[in-house]
C-alpha cells in the first residue's frame, strides 16, 4: 500500500483560492534564490530562538523541581531566586516577541513581499 | 473579618448587584450576537469572521480564549494556597505563547483556510487526515470544554452565594450546578449557531475589556492597601498562610515525600510533564489555532499573537498579587471553607478588599464586579471551543471526509451550526456527569493531548520534507492514544485517595500528567510511520513552503 504520489485521492485540497498561486510557479519559486533567502533568514531566526527559549524555559522548570535551595535563596526583603527567575521568564518571552517583530519587520516581510512580487509578475507573464 | 460564606448568603445586596450584572452581559452578549448575525454570510465570516479582524481585536480574543475562568480564578486560587507553584503555572501558559508566535501563527494564517485539519492535510491525503485532525479536535476541545463548563456550575452556585443546605429561588447547591452548566451550555450554542466567529469573537472582546478592567481595579486597590509594596505584600501572605516555603516552589508540584524517595521522584518527574504539557500545549489548540485566521494576513496574526502576549502577561502578573493579596487579606481558612480548591479566592478579595475601603456596600459591589468578569470569562472561552469543534466538523469531516471537497459555503455554514448544536449538547450532557471531576486536571489533560497529539503533527508538516500521510496519522493517533491511555493508567483515575474510580487499583503509570512520555511517543510514531510509507510528495511540500513563508496565494479577507 505505497502511494507515490497522493493523486489516488479523488478530493481536491479544498484549500487555497486556486486563482493566486499556480503549482508550476510555486515549485519554481521554492528553488529560486528569492525564496531560499527568505526561507534561510526565517529559519536561521525562528529555530535557534525556539530552542534557546525552550532550554531557558526547562532550566526553570528543573530548577524548581530540582534546585530547591538555589530557588530559596533570598536575595533581598521577601524575593527569592525562584521569583526572579521567574519574573525572569516573564521578561525573556516579551524581549522575544520585540526582537521578532523587530528581525521580521526588518528581515522577513520584504522578503516575502519580493517573492509574491516574482511570482505575481511571472502569472501575468504566463498570461 | 466577615466570613465570605454568610455574608454572600446573608448580604442579598451583593447578590441582587450580580445578578443584574450578569444579567446585563448575558443581554449584551446576545445583542451582538443578533448583530452578528446578519453580518455573517459566506462560510468565510462563519469560520473566521471575515478575516477582517484588526490586530488588537484579535489580540484581545486571544487573551479571551485563553484567560478562561480556569486559568484567572484556578491561578489566583492556587497562588493563595500554594504560593509559588500557583505562578509557576502561569509561567508555562505564558511562554508557550512564543511557540504560537515564532514557529505557527504565521505559516498557519498563510497556508490555511478554516481549520487546524487545513495545514495539516494540506499534503497528505485529504480524507485520512482530515478525519484525524478532525477527531483530536473534538477530543481535546470537549475535555477543555468540560473543564470550563464543569467549573462554571460550582462557580456560578458560588458566585451567587447559594451554599450547600441553602436555596436560592427554589434551587439548592446541587440544582443551581447543572442550572448553572445548562445556562453557559445554552448561551454557548447560542453565540456559535447564529453569531459564528463574529459573535463569538466580539463577545470574546468585551470579556477581555471587562476581565481585564476588573482585575486591574483590583489589583491596585490590593496594592493600595500595602502602600504598593508587593514585599510587603508577599511577607504577610508567606506569615498568613502558615506555611514554610509558601514563596518558593514545592508546596502543590514536585512535592517532597519524607522518607519515599521514589514517590519524590514520581512528583518531581510530573512537574516537569506538566511544565512540558503547558510550553508545548497552547500552540496546539485548535481554538487558539484558528483565531489566527481571523485577521487578514500574517503581518496581523504576528501582531495580533504580540497583543494577546503583552495583555496575558499582564493578566499573570496581576494575579499574582491577586492570589498573595486573597492569602494575605483573606485566609486560607475562609478560602478553603468557601471551596476546597480554592477558585473563590480571587471573589473573596474583591470582597474583603472593598469592604475596607469603602465599607459593605463598596465590598458588594466588588464582589459583583468580579464574579462578573468571572462569569464573562466563562461564556467567552466555552464559545471558542464550540466554534472551534464545530467548523472542524463541518469543514474537515463533513466537507472534505463525507462530501468528498464538494460542499458549498451554504452548506458548510449550515452542517456547522448543526454541528454546534450538537457539540453543545453533548457538552451540556457531559459536564452533568462529569461534575465530580478536578478542574486543574481536565485543563492540564487539554493541554497534554494538544502537546502530543497536534503539535508535533503540525511542526513536521510545516518543516520536514518527508513527512507524509502515514507519518501524520501515527503521529496524530499516536500522540492522542498515548495520553489518554496513559492518564487512564495513572493515579488520577485509580489507585489513588483523589482517583476518579475508587475502591480498585489498575493504575501503573506514575505520572498524572503524561506529556513526559507522550510527546515523544507522537514523535517516534510520526517518524516511524513516515519512514515505513513510500509515498513522497515534494510538490506540494514546495508549495506549502512558498505560500506558508510568503503568504502568496494565502486566503484574503472579505469585504462587505
Amino acid at each position: 500500500m505505497t502511494i507515490e504520489r497522493s493523486s489516488k485521492d479523488a478530493s481536491p485540497p479544498p484549500n487555497g483560492d486556486g486563482a493566486a498561486l499556480s503549482a508550476e510557479a510555486a515549485i519554481a519559486m521554492h528553488s529560486d534564490p528569492r525564496f531560499l533567502q527568505l526561507k534561510q533568514r526565517l529559519y536561521r531566526f525562528i529555530f535557534p530562538m525556539s530552542i534557546a527559549f525552550l532550554a531557558w524555559y526547562l532550566l526553570y522548570v528543573l530548577m524548581s523541581a530540582f534546585g530547591r535551595d538555589v530557588m530559596g535563596t533570598v536575595l533581598f526583603g521577601n524575593v527569592n531566586v525562584a521569583l526572579v527567575f521567574g519574573v525572569l521568564q516573564f521578561a525573556s518571552t516579551f524581549g522575544i516577541a520585540i526582537c521578532y517583530t523587530l528581525y521580521a519587520r526588518r528581515h522577513l516581510d520584504p522578503a516575502a513581499a519580493e517573492v509574491r512580487e516574482a511570482l505575481r509578475e511571472k502569472e501575468e507573464g504566463s498570461a | 473579618m466577615m466570613h465570605f460564606a454568610q455574608e454572600a448568603a446573608a448580604g442579598d445586596g451583593s447578590r441582587v448587584v450580580t445578578i443584574i450584572l450578569f444579567s446585563l452581559m448575558v443581554a449584551a452578549t446576545l445583542g451582538i450576537t443578533v448583530w452578528a448575525s446578519r453580518q455573517t454570510k459566506s462560510a468565510t465570516d462563519f469560520h473566521s469572521g471575515g478575516r477582517s479582524f484588526s490586530p488588537l481585536q484579535n489580540g484581545l480574543a486571544i487573551g479571551s480564549d485563553y484567560m478562561s475562568a480556569a486559568s484567572f480564578l484556578g491561578i489566583a486560587g492556587m497562588i493563595a494556597l500554594f504560593g509559588y507553584d500557583g505562578f509557576l503555572y502561569s509561567i508555562g501558559f505564558l511562554v508557550a505563547w512564543l511557540v504560537a508566535l515564532l514557529l505557527v501563527a504565521e505559516l498557519l494564517r498563510n497556508s490555511g483556510r478554516y481549520t487546524m485539519g487545513d495545514v495539516l492535510s494540506y499534503r497528505m491525503q485529504q480524507r485520512p487526515v482530515r478525519t484525524a485532525a478532525s477527531i483530536s479536535t473534538l477530543v481535546v476541545s470537549i475535555f477543555y470544554l468540560l473543564a470550563q463548563m464543569v467549573g462554571a456550575g460550582a462557580l456560578i452556585a458560588l458566585l451567587l452565594g447559594i451554599q450547600e443546605g441553602q436555596t436560592f429561588l427554589g434551587m439548592d447547591a446541587g440544582t443551581a450546578k447543572i442550572a448553572g452548566i445548562v445556562v453557559v451550555g445554552l448561551l454557548m450554542t447560542v453565540y456559535v449557531a447564529f453569531g459564528g466567529m463574529k459573535g463569538t469573537t466580539w463577545v470574546q472582546i468585551v470579556k477581555a475589556v471587562i476581565l481585564m478592567s476588573g482585575a486591574a481595579l483590583l489589583t491596585v486597590l490590593t496594592l493600595a492597601l500595602y502602600g504598593f509594596n508587593l514585599g510587603a505584600l508577599m511577607g504577610d501572605a508567606a506569615q498568613a498562610s502558615g506555611q514554610d516555603g509558601f514563596l518558593e516552589p514545592g508546596l502543590r508540584y514536585g512535592v517532597e515525600v519524607a522518607g519515599d524517595p521514589l514517590q519524590t521522584m514520581w512528583n518531581k518527574l510530573d512537574l516537569i510533564s506538566l511544565g512540558l504539557a503547558l510550553v508545548l500545549g497552547t500552540a496546539g489548540l485548535p481554538h487558539i489555532l484558528i483565531r489566527f485566521y481571523t485577521v487578514p494576513d500574517s503581518q496581523s496574526a504576528r501582531k495580533s499573537v504580540n497583543w494577546g502576549i503583552g495583555l496575558i502577561g499582564t493578566f499573570y502578573l496581576m494575579t499574582l498579587v491577586l492570589g498573595f493579596g486573597a492569602a494575605a487579606l483573606v485566609g486560607h481558612e475562609a478560602i478553603r471553607a468557601q471551596d476546597p480548591a480554592g477558585n473563590t479566592a480571587a471573589p473573596q478579595l474583591a470582597q474583603t478588599v472593598g469592604q475596607s475601603i469603602g465599607g459593605d456596600m463598596a465590598g458588594a459591589v466588588l464582589l459583583a464586579v468580579i464574579a462578573s468578569a468571572a462569569f464573562a470569562a466563562i461564556l467567552s472561552t466555552v464559545a471558542g471551543l464550540v466554534i472551534a469543534s464545530s467548523s472542524s466538523l463541518a469543514h474537515d469531516f463533513y466537507n472534505a471526509v463525507i462530501r468528498r471537497g464538494k460542499a458549498t459555503g451554504t452548506e458548510e455554514v449550515r452542517v456547522a451550526k448543526i454541528a454546534a448544536l450538537g457539540v453543545g449538547t453533548v457538552a451540556i450532557v457531559l459536564a452533568v456527569f462529569a461534575q465530580g471531576l478536578n478542574v486543574a486536571f481536565l485543563v492540564a489533560l487539554a493541554f497534554a493531548i494538544a502537546a502530543s497529539a497536534n503539535l508535533p503533527t503540525l511542526l513536521l508538516s510545516l518543516f520536514w520534507k518527508r513527512f507524509n500521510t502515514r507519518g501524520a496519522l501515527a503521529g496524530i493517533y499516536g500522540g492522542l492514544i498515548s495520553a489518554v491511555g496513559l492518564v487512564f493508567f495513572s493515579p488520577v483515575v485509580s489507585g489513588s485517595e483523589t482517583a476518579l474510580i475508587q475502591g480498585v487499583d489498575f493504575s501503573w503509570f506514575p505520572l498524572p500528567n503524561p506529556a513526559l512520555v507522550s510527546v515523544p511517543i507522537s514523535l517516534l510514531c510520526a517518524v516511524i510511520g513516515t519512514l515505513s510509507s513510500k509515498e513522497q510528495d515534494f510538490e506540494k511540500f514546495a508549495l506549502l513552503q512558498v505560500r506558508a513563508l510568503s503568504g502568496a496565494g494565502a486566503e484574503k479577507a472579505t469585504d462587505h
